[in-house]
This record gives C-alpha cells, sequence and structure tokens, in this order.
C-alpha cells in the first residue's frame, strides 16, 4: 500500500523517525552515515552550507529578541532559536540559552511518535506550542515555539525557538517555583499543542494564554519573538535550497549531525584518558519547617552520583546510578532536562567551537535511573524547578571531564564546576502609589545568569561572568531589572568578599546586592538556592568549594525615617557577625543560614539581602601567590580575616597608599603554622573510617542525610554494594529512617 | 598555535595572562602536548622515577622497577596506583559549626549536621622523618656494639640505642595523645549537638 506521509518520498514522520532510530542503533553513526561524501567531495561548500544556515540562526536570534520586551530576553539574551531535521534532530543552534536546544527535539519527537501528522495533522504555517517537561522541555517557564518546513509538499525540517518567561501562572509568582510540589502548581502547560495556522497565531489561544499568566504583555510579545525568529530561520532555509538544491539540503543535514558526533569522539580521545571516572555532588531542600502541603513538610538532601567511562574509541556512557529520590518538591528533573544539561555542558567542556548539534547527544550513552530525581517517572510530580537538582549534578561531569583533561595535559581546560545559578529572587507585587498605581509588578531577577566560574588549573575562575545553560551569560544593569520591578529598587549592587572558592587558583567571585520595597502592597519574595550545603562537587586538588547562600531581610524598619534624615544605610552585608543591617536599622532582622526559601509577605520599607554565587577553587590555598592575593584584597573578593584563616597571609590596609600591603615573614609564619595545625588535627584513614562508620552504625546522621542513602541504597543495588562494601555494612543492611 | 616548551612552564606556573591564554584555551591543541608536560614536570621532581600519568596537583603515577604506583612530588609512596591513594593520606573532618566557621563566614559555609568538610593531606611529616633518622641511628649503633671489642664504646652505643628508643617511645605516646585530642573533642561537640537536638525534641512534644 503506498504510504501518503508528509515526509520524504512520501513516508510518515512517523516511518522516518523509526528508519532512522534503527540505522543509529545498527551502525553506531547517525543515520548509520558512514562517509561524509560531502566534506569529502567539497569541503569549501559544505563548510559554506554549514556557516549560512549557523548565520541565519544567530541572525534569527539577533534579530527576533527585539520583537520581545521582557528585560530577560532582550537584554540578558534568554532565547535560541535551532534547526532540525524531520525526525527532531538539532543540525544547526544559534547562540543562547543552548541548553534548550536538545530540549526542542524531544518535543518534536513526541508530535511525531503521538501521531500529530495524522491528528492534530502538520501543514505549512503550522505553529506548535511546547513547554512540558515530560515532552523534553527544563519546566514549564522555558516556552518552545516549533515550526515545520515544507518544500513542493514534504517535511525538510523544523524551526525551534525558546524563551524564558518572566512568569509561568504557577502556584506563587515567578519563574522557578520552589513552593510547586505537583504537576498542578507549576503554572500553565501547553503539551505540544497547536496554536496556530498559516503563520499566525490563533487569537483564542492567545486570549486563553494572556489570562493564564501574571505578565500577559510579555507572554504576547515573546510568543511573536519566537514565531519571528522561525519565519526568518524558514526563509533561510528556503535560501539555502534555492541555492545548493533541495538534493543536497537532504544529504547535508544528516552528514553535519554526524560530523558533530565524530567531533566528539574526535575531542574526548585527543583530551581524555580512557576510564573510569567519578564525583558526586549534593542540594539541600530544607522544607521541615516552610512547606504548606504536609507531604513536603520534610528536609531533603539530594545525591548526585556521576561516573562516566571514557572508552579507547572515544565513546563515552554517563550515568547517575545511585541518584536519590524524587518526591514532593519542585526539583524533579525530567529526562528531557537531563539530556538538555549534559549537551549543553559538553557543548562548553570539549566541542565549544565546532559543529554543535545533536551529534553530541549520539556520541554519550546515558543512565538516568527511574526514580530517582533524574527520572522519577511521575508525571504529577511538580517539575517547575529542576534546577534545584540539575545545576549542581552536571558540576560532577565537569569535574569527571577535568580530571582526564588535567592528566592529558590540558590543564588549561580545567575546571572543577561552577557557582549555582542564584540568589534565584522571585516573587512580586502591585503598585499602590505613583503612575502605575493598580498594576503588577514581578521579581524575577536574572542576575543569575551571572554567576562565578571554578578556577582552572592554570589561572582563576571567571568572575561574574557563568551559567552552566547559556554560554553568553550577562547579569544585566541594575536599571534593566528596575524597569519591570520597580516595586523593589536597588539600594547596592557591589563586589561581595569571601564567596569565591579558596585554592591556589581561586574561583570565581560575584556581587551582594541590597534592595527595599517602595510603593507597593501584596509583596510576595521568596528564592532558590543551596544553603545548608555545599554546592556542587567541591574544589579540586585541594581546593575548596564556594561559600553557601543566606536568607537576609528586615521587616518593620525605619527606613523612611532613615532616608528624611539622610542617615546611613545598609548597602552590603561584608561582615555577617556585626552586618550593616542590624548596626543602621532598628525593626526585625532576620538572617537564616538556608538558600530556598517559601514566600513570604514583604512591606513598604523593608529590605533584602541577596548575593550570586562564586565558583570553587583548584589547589592548596597555602599555595596561592601573595600578590595575588594583594589584588584579591584590593579586589574586594576577600577579606584580611579569611586571608588570614585559609591563606595564611598577614596583610594590612595602608591609609595612605590606599592599598593593601603584605608582610611576607608573617605569612611564612602563618603558613607554617598552618601546615602544622594540619597535621596535628587530622586522623589517619583508618581513624576516619571508624569515625564516620560510627555515624552511619549508631543512626546518629541527621534525617535528611539518612533519606538520602536510604533512597540511593534502595534505588541501585550497584550503588548499594559498593557503598555497602566500603563501609564494612552487612548485606541486609538499610538507614533506619522516620 | 604550538605551544612551546617555555610558554608551558610558565602556565605551569600560572604566569601567563588571559590574553596569552586565550588563544591557547581556543585554538587547536598540539598532538605531544601530553610528551611536553610529562617532560617539564618530570625535570622538576628531585626523585628519577618516570612518570605515567600525572594525577593531582602534586601526585603522579610512576614506574618503580616493575611496579606502578602513586607517588607525591614530595616524595611519599602511595603504592599501588589500584588502590585509592586516599586511603593513605591523613584526613581532617570538620562536623562542628565552628569547625566550618573557621574557614567560611558565618552562614556561608555547610551545616556539619548535613554536610561535613573532608580535607586530605599528603606528605612526611617532621615525626616520619625523625622516627627515619633515629631508626637508622639505632641499626648503625646496634652492628657497632656488637663489633667492637672496647667495653668503653660498646657502653656509648648501647646508650645511644636506648635514649634514641625512649626518644621514640616519648614523641609516639606525644603524637598519639595529640591526634586523639580533636578526636575527642569532635566527640564531646557531636554529645552536646545530641543533647541539644534531644532538648528540641522533648520541646517540641
Amino acid at each position: 500500500m503506498e504510504s501518503k506521509g508528509i515526509g520524504w518520498d512520501g513516508k510518515s514522520l512517523k516511518e522516518m523517525l523509526e528508519e532512522s532510530e534503527k540505522r543509529i542503533e545498527e551502525k553506531k553513526s547517525y543515520y548509520g552515515i558512514e562517509r561524509l561524501s560531502l566534506k569529502e567531495e567539497n569541503p569549501f561548500k559544505y563548510e559554506r552550507a554549514y556557516a549560512s544556515l549557523r548565520g541565519a540562526l544567530v541572525s534569527a536570534r539577533e534579530t527576533a529578541l527585539h520583537v520581545a520586551a521582557s528585560p530577560i530576553v532582550t537584554e540578558i539574551g534568554e532565547l535560541c532559536f535551532g534547526l532540525y531535521t524531520p525526525e527532531g534532530d538539532s543540525i544547526a543552534v544559534s547562540t543562547g540559552i543552548l541548553v534548550h536546544i536538545h530540549t526542542m527535539s524531544e518535543g518534536i519527537k513526541f508530535m511525531i511518535r503521538e501521531g500529530y501528522e495524522e491528528d492534530p495533522t502538520i501543514n505549512q504555517g503550522d505553529i506548535f506550542l511546547n513547554n512540558d517537561p515530560q515532552c523534553g522541555n527544563v519546566h514549564t517557564t522555558d516556552v518552545q515555539t516549533l515550526i515545520p518546513i515544507f518544500w513542493e509538499g514534504e517535511l525538510i525540517g523544523w524551526a525551534g525557538g525558546v524563551t524564558h518567561q518572566i512568569d509561568i501562572g504557577g502556584i506563587t509568582p515567578g519563574h522557578t517555583l520552589v513552593s510547586s510540589i505537583q504537576r498542578f502548581d507549576d503554572g500553565v502547560y501547553y503539551t505540544c499543542r497547536k496554536i496556530g495556522s498559516n503563520d499566525k497565531i490563533w487569537r483564542d489561544h492567545m486570549i486563553n494564554a494572556k489570562k493564564a499568566v501574571r505578565s500577559p504583555m510579555y507572554w504576547e510579545l515573546d510568543e511573536k519573538c519566537r514565531l519571528a525568529g522561525n519565519l526568518m530561520i524558514r526563509d533561510a532555509v528556503y535560501e539555502f535550497i534555492e541555492s545548493e538544491g533541495i538534493d543536497y539540503y537532504k544529504k547535508f543535514i544528516r552528514e553535519a549531525i554526524e560530523e558533530g558526533r565524530q567531533i566528539l569522539q574526535k575531542r574526548v580521545k585527543e583530551r581524555l584518558i580512557p576510564g573510569r571516572y567519578r564525583a558526586s555532588s549534593f542540594m539541600d531542600l530544607p522544607m521541615k519547617h516552610q512547606a504548606w502541603v504536609p507531604i513536603a513538610r520534610v528536609d531533603r538532601m539530594a545525591n548526585h552520583p556521576v561516573e562516566i567511562v571514557v572508552k579507547e574509541d572515544g565513546t563515552f556512557s554517563l550515568s547517575f546510578d545511585g541518584a536519590s529520590a524524587g518526591g514532593a518538591n519542585a526539583f524533579n528533573c525530567d529526562k528531557g532536562a537531563m539530556e538538555g544539561g549534559q549537551w549543553v555542558l559538553l557543548t562548553q567542556i570539549l566541542i565549544y567551537g565546532d559543529k554543535v548539534n545533536d551529534g553530541a547527544y549520539y556520541a554519550v550513552e546515558k543512565d538516568y535511573p527511574l526514580g530517582s530525581w533524574a527520572n522519577p517517572g511521575d508525571p504529577y510530580l511538580s517539575y517547575q524547578a529542576p534546577w534545584g537538582n540539575l545545576i549542581p549534578a552536571y558540576t560532577t561531569m565537569m569535574k569527571c571531564l577535568s580530571y582526564g583533561l588535567f592528566a592529558r595535559g590540558y590543564r588549561e581546560e580545567v575546571v572543577p564546576g561552577y557557582g549555582f545559578t542564584g540568589d534565584s529572587i522571585q516573587g512580586g507585587g502591585v503598585y499602590n502609589a505613583g503612575p502605575l498605581k493598580g498594576e503588577r509588578w514581578m521579581l524575577s531577577t536574572f542576575e543569575i545568569s551571572g554567576q562565578g566560574l571554578g578556577a582552572s588549573a592554570v589561572r582563576d575562575g571567571l568572575n561574574w561572568g557563568y551559567a552552566m545553560w547559556n554560554p553568553e551569560s550577562d547579569l544585566g544593569d541594575v536599571e534593566t531589572w528596575e524597569l519591570f520591578q520597580g516595586g523593589i529598587p536597588y539600594l547596592s549592587r557591589k563586589v561581595k568578599p569571601n564567596i569565591a572558592g579558596y585554592g591556589k587558583y581561586r574561583g570565581g567571585g560575584n556581587y551582594g546586592s541590597v534592595a527595599f520595597i517602595a510603593n507597593s502592597e501584596k509583596v510576595e519574595f521568596f528564592a532558590g538556592r543551596e544553603g545548608l550545603v555545599f554546592h556542587g562537587s567541591g574544589g579540586m586538588h585541594g581546593g575548596y568549594p564556594n561559600s553557601t547562600s543566606y536568607r537576609l531581610q528586615a521587616t518593620n524598619t525605619n527606613l523612611k525615617e532613615i532616608f528624611q534624615n539622610k542617615l546611613d544605610y545598609p548597602i552590603s552585608d561584608d561582615d555577617t557577625t556585626n552586618g550593616e543591617f542590624e548596626r543602621f536599622l532598628q525593626g526585625d532582622i532576620e538572617r537564616k543560614p538556608i538558600g530556598t526559601i517559601y514566600p513570604i509577605s514583604l512591606q513598604n520599607y523593608d529590605i533584602i539581602h541577596f548575593s550570586e554565587s562564586g565558583g570553587p577553587g583548584y589547589g592548596d590555598p597555602l599555595e596561592r601567590k601573595v600578590g595575588s592575593i594583594k589584588q584579591d584584597l584590593d579586589d574586594g573578593l576577600y577579606t584580611s580575616e579569611i586571608v588570614r584563616r585559609v591563606f595564611g597571609v598577614i596583610s594590612e590596609f595602608d591609609d595612605t597608599a590606599k592599598e593593601w600591603k603584605i608582610d611576607i615573614e608573617a605569612t611564612n609564619k602563618r603558613r607554617e603554622v598552618i601546615r602544622n595545625e594540619r597535621k596535628e588535627k587530622s586522623m589517619t584513614f583508618e581513624d576516619f573510617w571508624e569515625y564516620e562508620r560510627k555515624k552511619i552504625t549508631d543512626g546518629s546522621l541527621y534525617e535528611a542525610v539518612k533519606v538520602m542513602y536510604s533512597d540511593s541504597l534502595n534505588l541501585s543495588k550497584k550503588w548499594g554494594k559498593e557503598f555497602k562494601q566500603f563501609w564494612k555494612l552487612s548485606d541486609d543492611f538499610q538507614m533506619e529512617v522516620k | 598555535m604550538k605551544e612551546d616548551k617555555k610558554t608551558l612552564e610558565r602556565m605551569l606556573r600560572g604566569d601567563l595572562s588571559w590574553e596569552q591564554l586565550k588563544p591557547i584555551i581556543a585554538d587547536q591543541k598540539d598532538s605531544n602536548r601530553f610528551d611536553m608536560i610529562i617532560e617539564i614536570l618530570q625535570e622538576k621532581l628531585k626523585w628519577k622515577e618516570q612518570i605515567i600519568l600525572p594525577l593531582h596537583e602534586h601526585l603522579y603515577i610512576v614506574s618503580k622497577g616493575a611496579k606502578r604506583i602513586v607517588k607525591c612530588d614530595c616524595g611519599y609512596e602511595f603504592g599501588d596506583y589500584k588502590i585509592n591513594w586516599k586511603t593513605k593520606c591523613r584526613i581532617r573532618v570538620r562536623d562542628t559549626i565552628e569547625q566550618i566557621e573557621e574557614l567560611y563566614p558565618k552562614d556561608m559555609g555547610s551545616d556539619p549536621k548535613w554536610e561535613e568538610l573532608i580535607d586530605k593531606l599528603n606528605s612526611l611529616s617532621k615525626n616520619d622523618i625523625q622516627y627515619i633518622i633515629l631508626s637508622a641511628l639505632i641499626v648503625f649503633c646496634v652492628i657497632k656494639f656488637f663489633s667492637n671489642d672496647q667495653i668503653r664504646y660498646q657502653v656509648m652505643h648501647a646508650a645511644i640505642v636506648v635514649c634514641c628508643s625512649h626518644w621514640i617511645g616519648f614523641i609516639s605516646v606525644f603524637a598519639w595523645v595529640m591526634l586523639q585530642r580533636p578526636h575527642n573533642k569532635r566527640e564531646m561537640n557531636r554529645l552536646e549537638l545530641r543533647i541539644a537536638e534531644l532538648i528540641d525534641v522533648i520541646r517540641d512534644k
């Protein structure tokens, strides 16, 4: 029977996808391609073709972002575009928030597998919207627009664009909702839904969507931005085909992906040493005294063990075996989020500067254990803030690859990790005075796009300039954020000392800010970040993790009188034991050592402090050059006291010269004292083993830690066996949890 | 860009500026980078075993006779490379708030109830060196004691052996007491924390 599909040669998309997957499985190469014939025959034409598509995608992004109004899109560039094969594999990508390139791939494949070709049908000019984490997305706040591209009646590809919303209509205002515990709290869901035809978004959809979120104007313009970019990409594809021919296009898109796969494999062979690499990271979720719903009132800690096996042929596998369980919290990740995270980091660590596409995805075997936070397998859980696990978990992949890069001699490529993209402060309120009285304002500061990067093995980490999900990070200007969150103007933003991870090479530093509530009512405020555990897998080769976050706010303050009388007000919290909040303000000042908090209410003249993350350090801090320490002090990255305690450097501020001076002789003595202290205060491995084992066997570990290990023991026999063997526990050992 | 040995040496010392380092990161890599780095590292070491693989800032897998062992640049040998070298380290555990706050400002470090901070240390300690020197002296004196006919010298060598043995015994006991002190302190801290938690539980009830 003759097939009447919209795919190539009359095939259905489902048939095309099945054939593609079969060829990949059989030949272990993309679409079973054995040689890059187009590149071999005419490399100049081939490279020009790729550059033209890549250029079109970058151009589409740079143009389309001006259609949007949200500063998250226009200023920070939280959008990206991709071109996909009919089966949904990315061929080329724009710049921007690249974590979503592979997530859109999963969205397209979902539509193909679900038979969208027959119902609701896929036609030229159709527009599809997706933000469902079950269909490849990271969380609902990342909204994808996908359009099919037809040529002479055949579907020859897809264009896709993603923007990050300011608000998604969830249980609270904001974009990453820490109080969400089930799907129904996550905000509006669009599960690969057709929302337009003939290149126009249907009016009923737009009316509906604008009522579903708290920021309708931004939603509408973001949708138009994504559609505009996609249409530009479609036009560029038509130009390409008119120039090179449809046959060349069809062959080219497959070979470009296979080349992407081969590039990753070659890089792995070039830069890593075959073997097994392992690291772990953790994340805290202190909800026992915060959560609104009884089932969520539990302190949880997540275990993120990673194992990478690099094979001699350059292929490698990535496993999260031993990960703790998902549950009634917002930090669950679905497969799409995990694959997006893996993809974006591989493109940054190994294949930057070359052809970046889904070839990198196909070069890696993956294991996201069912039931774990990395693949809970329950669509009714919340997937609203998967970043809570995704971001720290993937520091472990970075660290594992860094062990290989170090051993191979590429020390300049080493990165032990990166700072958590937080404080992610959020919320919002309603203006009760001024020209916008009665209007709602959103607190969605995307300063989180600029975090400290970890140190390498030859230099310090990048300050305030890295986000794992967007290689072009930018924390934006204060004035930009105040445009749409005018109810919480800044009092300051300045370098915050002591947050960069310590080491011979320090991690990147970052800023702390102080803001207050003005002209508003009904203000909600919450935040998400690590607080009770160090983020990620720590430093490397003796380097220390960057500092954790904490919450500081003052309510019922006398700030109004301070302004009226022109008195000093807090602009920082550089000294947490003798803070400016306590010194300058009257009111209720609250400090908490946790980073993630449920929404609280704030009123006019209440003040908050928040800070972004530093990066982890590399090497022993006692080996840091004193000249570099002087620079750190002059730059305000560390205080004199921390420098004395950790780096063993004795310094004094020279009031005349207005700079820090180092006492070299006293520094040498201090460093010797620290070295001796290390010997005195350390124990043998055997004593350490006994000491820690006792905590496991006598049940004295904190409940959240016990639950975490209990999850891991129950979810993975392999991980459990190793854990029991190491600690010499009986085969039937179980963590006793309440 | 192909980096010469001098540039790589400067890179390992951390002496390259960002402007000098960026092209090394961005450009194609040298295929002989591994060999060049090994050559530079080998020249800096005071021992002769051939480096097989750099493992850490100060540790190497090296070839020692027919064996492959992990060796520190200070000379300490961790043994077979297949055995986790961390099991031969001294380990410092920070599991109280006070110990965490020695390194991190208040509220800016982990809560040890949730996560402890572990430092792994390696290197020959002064005590180790003392043991080696004194033990060698004892062996020397014992040999001399039996090989010498004159009682005067035999008494002298015997006296040195006795003194050295006593000194080793004394410093071993002293070191053991010093090492146990933080352990005991930790135990006391843990007890205090447990008591505080129990009080909270009683209050909650």
